[in-house]
């Protein structure tokens, strides 16, 4: 197996679906960014189908604002088992603020409408919310939020800057604001103690202080399996390091064995076992693994982890441990 | 002479039942390994959208 996740970021083209799968010996999960019309995915869908016809189970995921979503675009979701995610910042007075139109007008209320859509068909996926500057002293009011609109699946992300959007630098947070929120977040998905809520990143914390092995990536110390593809087929690392030269790993169209032994991707296969081993003695490596290799390090090429990340990461992992145990479950 | 005074133990908080859930699953995430994962959330989308 070459690659586990494939993000077709940016501006990919259809055909480079296909050449995706033929690399592929068995799970493909493609993850789209919706930024293409809709015959973009009809032609990936048809490049899948031979793929399908060999046996390979392809599985695609779509992130959208949802802003355009229309009932032909649903028909297509559906038709063809896509789910979709879509991203939504909070309530309309704060979503707005950050999630605009090139004329100032908030996209808050298309994006609800386009959710509508996505639930009525049953495929809507849940939201991801970033976390920011603006919004990350109300957990409370954001949770309640997202509870009321029915929204239960859910994924918080702390805003960081990585070069290839306009400037977010004014929004981000630091390790410990974000480790504040989630705590918080986490009593309030305690206390209202309902299965249906999913937090993605608390419920993998939880799976894995009670033995179990769900992981979201930042806990896999596997950053290697996670790559983006561009329109020219060219596929990089993560698209948290968007067109990262020494990140570079080959093309789709390249053989197989070459992309594998790509220097650039064994260097970094090499860089992540040294700071799992760094690591090794940690208390919580067995949670993190290394951590996010873009969150977790000042550097691509740093292996000792920031002090200030790992101080609330061990905090969160902390709080949410010493929960877990004082209901005797560990 | 005193009347006893009865004292009721407090009674110790249920386990929620969303830690109980996430037990579970990860017992049979254990006991079934990769397999488990490849036929599991994923196809429900659970954890998929990561971005």
């Amino acid at each position: 197996m070459l690659f586990e996740y494939v993000f077709l970021g940016f501006h990919g083209h259809a055909t480079t679906v296909t050449e995706l799968v033929s690399t592929r010996e068995g799970f493909g999960n493609l993850f789209y960014y919706l930024q293409r019309g809709l015959d973009f995915y009809r032609n990936a869908v048809e490049f899948q189908g031979v793929w399908k016809q060999q046996g390979k189970k392809i599985a695609n995921f779509l992130q959208t604002n949802a802003t355009l979503i229309t009932p032909e675009w649903i028909r297509f979701f559906v038709e063809n088992d896509f789910l979709v995610g879509v991203s939504l910042d909070g309530p309309k007075e704060v979503h707005d603020q950050v999630r605009h139109y090139p004329n100032s007008k908030g996209s808050y209320d298309d994006v609800m409408r386009g959710i509508d859509l996505l639930r009525q068909a049953r495929i809507f996926n849940g939201i991801i919310c970033d976390i920011s500057t603006i919004n990350h002293l109300f957990p409370k009011e954001f949770f309640n939020f997202f509870i009321e609109n029915n929204i239960k699946k859910l994924k918080f992300t702390r805003v960081k800057s990585i070069g290839h959007y306009n400037d977010v630098l004014s929004l981000v947070i630091s390790p410990a604001q974000y480790a504040d929120f989630m705590i918080v977040i986490f009593n309030l998905w305690l206390e209202l103690d309902d299965p249906e809520v999913e937090i993605r990143d608390i419920q993998s914390v939880v799976s894995l202080i009670l033995g179990g092995n769900r992981r979201e990536c930042i806990y896999m110390g596997q950053c290697d399996q996670f790559v983006t593809v561009y329109s020219d087929g060219s596929i990089y690392g993560c698209d948290s390091f968007p067109k990262t030269d020494a990140l570079y790993f080959g093309n789709v169209l390249d053989e197989q064995v070459k992309v594998k032994s790509n220097a650039r991707l064994q260097n970094f296969r090499e860089l992540l076992e040294k700071r799992k081993e760094h690591c090794r003695t940690c208390d919580w490596h067995f949670i993190c693994k290394g951590g996010c290799a873009k969150d977790c390090y000042k550097q691509l090429d740093s292996v000792e982890p920031l002090s200030e990340v790992c101080e609330n990461l061990k905090r969160y992992f902390e709080h949410i441990s010493a929960k877990i145990r004082s209901y005797d479950l560990v | 002479m005193l009347n006893p005074v009865s004292v009721s133990k407090p009674k110790p908080n249920p386990i929620p039942k969303v830690l109980l859930q996430a037990k579970k699953e990860a017992a049979t995430q254990t006991l079934e390994g990769r397999a488990a994962y490849e036929k599991g959330p994923w196809d429900k989308g659970h954890w998929a959208n990561r971005k």
